[in-house]
């Protein structure tokens, strides 16, 4: 299968967000955070709260635009003597008058079913539409260590429940450092795949996450070939949609459940709100990129390969980046001319002090 | 690292001792003849490639570089990746390492230097590095040339003259 690097590579820059969003999405936390430093409304575990990131922003496993920034707060522990409701309702109240600049004041929500969290809303001024949201969650530490399992409030707010989203953002670190860098984008290629194909309907962004996590995880596909070389991109991706159709696709018969997706850390089934009918589309559409990607897998042809990919992701964004790829034709132009080897790369001369000099060569062969 | 050019022959023990302390991506795993084995990567987190040189008995000797992993992708024309001789070996150059000169200091980077210009060949059809005249490959500067099939790129090739394998590293 043609690797088309330039391709994948151009394809994760443009799955990163709008730069406008990433930086909202950087400054976020910390406006929320000195936002409820200053309400009397909430207690947290320390004078100024403590927050954290979570979602896939936190790590960083965004493909496409951000929609919504994901934060815990950590609360104090005498919360769980109470009802849930009560601080939902203290972090909505004290959350009511939050400002972000360049946006009109934010809608809190909170009494929607199936929420954990306080959900705002901001708009750009004049527009009925939610242009961007932060859910603030509400966390109960046990002890000091953030990584642990926490209780937030169930979503019938009945009670308090474990979860452990910063521990899985470290798990996923460490398996994607063991897989040298594979996962978190393929997680984010996954999720475009979603998107692309299947624009609504679930399964929700971090089913797939959670997927492609469990995909590596138990080593559903190889981690190097026989003798140790390593597969390109496009291999990979063909292997991982492989693996996740037959893990997660053998549902689709009538008064089957819809499959179990465990959560990378405390096992339960993430997607158990699956709708049947949303699962068995996902399937044929999983099966339809498959069948589409195994016909170019014995392909030399760049067209023929391109085309499909396009197929799978989109035109719109599996297209290289004009100017990643000049500055590459330039490091090739002089790397023809003189190069060395440093650090395990091949580099020009000019931007190593150190390394080995690459004799002067010319390669021929019968063409 | 710098080595010193020797006055007399290279032994295949001093290339192995010049491999062991500069090459550790390459080890041993035959004598006699002498073959080395490699992980290569030409650009950090890229494509990892199985490398074999095979370096005969004596320093000198024709020296032969094979990729067992992954499968290079072939020129429609020959049926055969770029700069490979009939048997499909690779040719990083058009002259052998002399039996004065490491094999790490020269065959090891000119495979580096081949395989980069491969991987960009790949990506856009023209082979940027050097190339001995009259076999050269895609030398179009055409932006469209990216577009094109790698089976189909005929842009720029002249016939090559016959040649017999192992005439170059």
């Amino acid at each position: 299968m043609l690797p088309l690097n330039d391709h994948f590579d151009g394809l994760l820059k443009n799955l990163n967000p709008p730069d406008d969003r990433q930086a909202l999405a950087e400054t976020l936390p910390p406006i929320v955070r000195d936002h409820l430093a200053k309400s009397d409304f909430l207690a947290t575990v320390e004078e100024s709260p403590v927050s954290r990131l979570a979602g896939s922003y936190g790590r960083r496993t965004v493909s496409g635009d951000i929609r919504d920034v994901d934060t815990l707060i950590f609360v104090d522990a005498s919360y769980r003597a109470k009802p849930v409701e009560d601080v939902l309702d203290d972090l909505a109240a004290a959350l009511k008058d939050l400002e972000v600049e360049g946006y009109e004041k934010g809608d809190v929500k909170t009494n929607r079913k199936q929420r954990r969290s306080c959900h705002v809303e901001f708009r750009h001024s004049g527009s009925d539409d939610p242009s961007f949201h932060i859910d603030v969650v509400p966390v109960i530490r046990p002890g000091d260590d953030p990584t642990a399992i926490l209780d937030i409030p169930d979503r019938e707010w009945t009670r308090w429940v474990p979860t452990q989203p910063l521990g899985y953002g470290q798990r996923l670190s460490v398996l994607n450092g063991e897989w040298n860098g594979e996962v978190v984008p393929m997680i984010r290629y996954f999720k475009r795949i979603k998107f692309h194909n299947m624009p609504t309907g679930r399964p929700k962004s971090y089913w797939s996450e959670v997927m492609v996590y469990h995909v590596f995880a138990d080593g559903l596909v190889p981690k190097t070939r026989p003798l140790g070389g390593s597969y390109n991109r496009a291999e990979r991706m063909l292997q991982v949609l492989r693996a996740i159709l037959a893990k997660y696709g053998q549902n689709t018969a009538e008064g089957m459940e819809t499959p179990l997706v465990a959560d990378p850390c405390l096992g339960h089934n993430v997607a158990f709100a699956w709708p049947k009918a949303d699962y068995i589309r996902w399937v044929k559409v999983l099966t339809d990129d498959i069948n589409t990607l195994a016909a170019i897998e014995e392909s030399t042809d760049r067209d023929e390969s391109i085309k499909a990919w396009e197929k799978v992701f989109g035109e719109d964004v599996f297209q290289i980046d004009e100017e990643e790829v000049a500055a590459k034709e330039q490091e090739a132009k002089s790397i023809a001319t003189a190069a060395r080897i440093a650090g395990g790369a091949i580099v020009p001369a000019a931007s190593a002090t150190k390394g080995i000099v690459v004799p002067a060569h010319r390669a021929f062969g019968d063409q | 690292m710098a080595f010193q050019r020797g006055v007399r022959p290279l032994t295949m023990a001093e290339q192995e001792l010049a491999m062991l302390q500069h090459r550790p991506a390459f080890t041993r795993t035959r004598r006699h003849p002498w073959v080395w084995r490699g992980l290569l990567q030409v650009r950090p987190g890229g494509q990892v490639y199985v490398i074999d040189i095979i370096a005969g008995d004596r320093s000198g000797a024709v020296i032969e570089v094979w990729c067992r992993e992954p499968i290079l992708v072939p020129t429609k024309e020959t049926g055969r990746p770029p700069h490979t001789f009939e048997r499909g070996s690779l040719c990083v150059n058009d002259r052998a390492a002399t039996p004065y000169e490491f094999i790490a200091d020269t065959t090891v980077p000119w495979i580096y230097s081949w395989f980069y210009f491969y991987e960009r060949w790949l990506e856009t059809g023209i082979w940027y590095g050097p190339q001995a005249p009259g076999h050269e490959l895609g030398t179009t500067t055409d932006a469209t040339a990216r577009s094109k099939s790698i089976a189909t790129n005929e842009a720029g090739r002249t016939p090559a003259p016959k040649r017999t394998r192992g005439e170059a590293a």
